[in-house]
């Protein structure tokens, strides 16, 4: 194979390390042979496209996990920790996290590819090739931004993902609830993205004219180091921008106000990548970013847990009273990134890791909670909470794997969900007593959400039946749309459990990809004193 | 001292047309004034040496983002922007906003950090050949990976633009039996409809009778 | 200061926008005035406007307007890699014709599409 690539080009590719971002140039192949397919003439209702972006996200895990066995397992057996070079072309840092971030991500869409098998298909009948163009466009921007440690390649990757998640939301021409909600996440994410572009310039500007992160962190530094930190109006405004533009990605309240409409209104399967992978990817750029502004500008962490604080009260108490299961899990996300800054605001290595850990439990629960909902909206058409009534009477298996996912979602021992709450809220005692009141609200926030996980399970399993389930017949009755969904929540199923079972490696996974991440993208350009992290330690 | 005449005399054209802009009553003269803008300020660019920044002000700004707009505008029809009267809070609140947007903007640029100074070498390379060189230089080495996934960016918005703005899929010749339905369900079948009926009926594929008769 | 070309287009522009005035005036001066009510009415099949102008245009025009300046944005990435090319060579060559050919793609699939026939 390596004899038909010209030597030029193949040192080219050695040199900077073109290897590592193997699964992207996959995903890249597969979205353009997915439009040279929309573009010929062969008959459209056929499944193909959906077939070739499975195989080729398949393909992609397949090549990520190769790169883990080559690549990062060797970092793990390290005891030391390598300064290893994983960029690629200056502009990505490929390293342990990002890979972590990445095969979360092509999980996420593989999931979410077997979540819309038939779906497209049925709903959009006259265009279903181009929507695995843009889910792969989507998936690609996410991948990129996890590793981008460049200005430039983080705002082209992430409106690469932005831009296709507008019209993935809007897919189903002729749905006036699926335009408004494309419109709406259009002119916020517009207008979010503008935010943070002039945050980011103004970055550009104050650390006098740097693009990459390692040159900006070393600028910042000096330049800072005469005046005192944050003392020019420049700063709050550069970094109010940037977090701004961040909480809007991320729905973080009080910039939450998008997200229940825009997941009401996108296609069912939409929502859930809207709700996992771009979440994922949003706090993959979040964290490398946040990292270099955070170690140089630590009291605005206080910032994101004004944040963080908002989005968890905000997001559960609505939650109590939606009707809609979609707006439901809609504020329940909102709810879940309240948690996940918390680790933010503290801000220790611990802190860190634990997010990444709630991330990997978080794609699975939620996936699989989504899952459940798209399967039981094939079966009844309904969306609306009170038609889960009584479920456990005509199909106790579906009940069942709900009630663990919204377990898991609430945070109850044994299931994945508890460990990432447990962890996540450890790291932030050992923050110090600065940090209790987090704690405080953190724990009564869990206890809310109790409330409206719980009253699915005790609709599904106490109440009477209702007409929509009273009417399902005993037998399924599609079995190809099945297949797919059951592959799904039973994998999603046996990660929740698993992920709590095996929680240690899992997180030691996270605290290692965490603490490479740290020393190459800024600790080896800045002399922080000893301790490398601000707050708290490891 | 040229430089500042002229300097100054791009920078009062941008700011009146500006305020044109903000204050013309007819919402078209508005959108032509913005061309005035953007072609002022990218005047300002050429001053700074800026000779891509210029061009590609005037390309995208002045020419395709004008014309975006006053499609916008016309497609709207502007009866709605004359008829709602601005109400006082609204000024009042607008004004606000403006006035703290202006001074937290004037506040932001005089930060006492010192941008690093050019090479001597990029100075000379400025003065003789300007930017668009060196922008291309770097575009191709250090910016390679954002350029080209900036294709897939633009392929991925023009496909979603053709997705989503496009009314039928079915003009070149091949509606589905499956969209004939929908058409004819909506009762009158439309003159694509039609033609495509017809195209598909002697394809085999429907037959006219069972059509008429439902 | 490089200023190149600039200062001739700048001369060009005011020339260009200076044009009609020019002409207007030019005309105001050397034609000779006799009006008759007749010499005001539209000319032969012409009609009496009526209405306004501004009518409500249909939205398919949005789809030009947009594959336009997705193209115009292409060029403006072409002008860099034009006045760079000596010192780039092969690998630029590459690069570009990766580039344009998956915005091809795009027009390629506008093509098929009927998205660029009139409906």
């Amino acid at each position: 194979m390596e004899s038909f690539i010209p030597p030029l080009l193949m040192n080219f590719m050695v040199n900077n390390n073109v290897a590592l971002i193997n699964p992207e140039i996959l995903i890249l192949a597969v979205l353009i042979t997915n439009l040279l397919l929309a573009c010929s003439p062969l008959k459209k209702d056929q499944e193909f496209s959906w077939w070739l972006s499975l195989t080729g996200t398949g393909l992609a895990l397949v090549s990520l996990g190769i790169l883990f066995v080559n690549v990062y397992f060797p970092t793990l057996m390290d005891n030391q920790i390598t300064i290893q070079q994983h960029g690629v072309m200056n502009v990505l840092q490929v390293d342990l996290f990002s890979w972590v971030i990445r095969t979360l991500l092509t999980l996420g869409t593989f999931f979410v590819l077997l979540l819309t098998r038939r779906y497209v298909e049925e709903k959009a009948s006259d265009i279903p090739g181009e929507f695995y163009v843009v889910l792969m466009g989507a998936l690609l921007g996410g991948m990129l931004m996890a590793s981008a440690v460049d200005l430039v390649m983080l705002f082209v990757a992430l409106e690469t993902l932005g831009i296709s998640s507008y019209i993935l939301v809007g897919y189903l021409r002729g749905d006036l609830k699926s335009a408004e909600a494309a419109l709406k996440y259009l002119l916020y994410g517009g207008a979010s993205t503008a935010v943070l572009l002039f945050g980011l310039s103004l970055l550009y500007g104050v650390s006098g004219g740097n693009t990459q992160y390692a040159a900006i962190a070393d600028q910042l530094q000096r330049q800072l180091a005469p005046f005192g930190h944050a003392m020019m109006p420049v700063v709050p405004v550069m970094l109010t921008m940037i977090m701004a533009g961040f909480a809007f990605k991320l729905s973080a309240a009080p910039f939450h106000m998008w997200t229940p409409d825009v997941y009401e209104g996108a296609p069912t399967p939409v929502t859930a990548f809207l709700s996992v992978v771009s979440k994922i990817a949003g706090f993959g750029a979040a964290i490398r970013l946040l990292y270099l502004l955070l170690t140089l500008f630590g009291q605005w962490a206080n910032v994101l847990s004004v944040l963080a604080v908002l989005s968890m009260t905000i997001g559960n108490v609505v939650a109590l009273k939606q009707q809609n299961v979609k707006r439901l899990l809609a504020y329940s996300t909102i709810a879940h990134v309240g948690y996940m800054l918390t680790a933010m605001v503290v801000f220790s290595l611990n802190g860190i890791s634990s997010l990444l850990y709630y991330l990997m439990t978080y794609l699975f629960m939620n996936l699989g909670a989504f899952a459940v909902v798209i399967y039981f909206a094939n079966l009844t058409g309904r969306e609306d909470i009170q038609a889960f009534a009584g479920l456990v009477r005509k199909r106790p298996g579906l009940a069942l794997m709900f009630t663990i996912f919204l377990l898991s979602l609430a945070g109850i021992p044994i299931t994945a969900g508890f460990f990432a709450k447990f962890f996540l809220f450890q790291s932030v005692v050992e923050g110090g007593t600065n940090y209790i009141w987090l704690i405080v609200l953190g724990l009564l926030n869990s206890t809310i959400s109790l409330y409206y996980y719980l009253n699915i399970v005790r609709l599904m399993v106490i109440a009477e039946p209702s007409d929509a389930v009273a009417a399902l017949p005993a037998e399924p009755n599609s079995i190809q749309s099945i297949s797919s969904l059951g592959v799904v929540m039973t994998i999603c199923l046996l990660a929740t459990l698993g992920l709590g079972f095996f929680a240690n490696p899992a997180y030691d996974l996270s605290v290692q990809a965490m603490t490479q991440m740290a020393f190459k993208n800024v600790f080896q350009h800045i002399q922080v004193s000893a301790v490398p992290f601000p707050g708290g330690g490891h | 001292m040229t430089e500042a005449i002229i300097f100054w005399a791009f920078t009062a054209i941008s700011v009146t047309a500006a305020l044109g802009v903000v204050f013309n009553r007819s919402i078209i003269y508005s959108a032509l004034l913005l061309i005035l803008v953007f072609l002022s300020i990218a005047g300002i660019f050429v001053l700074n040496n800026a000779d891509f920044l210029a061009i590609a002000q005037t390309i995208v700004y002045a020419v395709g983002m004008t014309i975006i707009v006053l499609f916008g505008i016309m497609f709207t029809g502007d009866r709605a922007m004359l008829d709602e009267p601005l109400t006082s809070v609204r000024k009042l609140v607008s004004l606000v906003l403006a006035t703290f947007t202006f001074v937290l903007l004037i506040k932001t640029v005089q930060f006492p950090f010192s941008i690093q100074p050019a090479s001597q070498s990029v100075i000379q390379t400025l003065m003789q050949s300007g930017s668009t060189k060196m922008l291309g230089e770097l575009l191709f080495s250090q910016f390679v990976v954002p350029f080209e996934l900036a294709s897939v960016l633009l392929l991925v918005a023009m496909v979603g633009a053709i997705v989503l703005a496009k009314k039928t899929f079915a003009d070149a010749g091949e509606m589905s039996s499956q969209q004939l339905s929908y058409s004819i369900d909506s009762g009158e079948p439309t003159k694509e409809a039609n033609s495509a009926l017809h195209a598909a009926a002697s394809r085999g594929e429907v037959h006219l009778e069972e059509v008429t008769r439902s | 200061m490089y200023l190149g070309w600039f200062p001739l287009i700048f001369l060009l522009i005011v020339f260009a926008a200076s044009m009609p005035f020019v002409l207007m005036a030019l005309a105001q001066v050397v034609q000779i005035k006799s009006p008759t009510v007749l010499k005001y009415t539209a000319y032969e099949s012409g009609m009496t406007p009526f209405g306004d102008a501004r009518i409500q245009f249909d939205v398919k025009f949005y789809l030009y307007a947009l594959l336009f300046i997705l193209f115009d944005i292409e060029t403006v990435f072409l002008f860099p890699w034009a006045m760079a090319f000596g010192k780039l060579g092969l690998f630029g060559l590459v690069e570009m014709f990766l580039f344009i050919g998956i915005l091809l793609l795009g027009l390629v699939y506008a093509w098929r599409k009927g998205a660029l026939r009139w409906q």
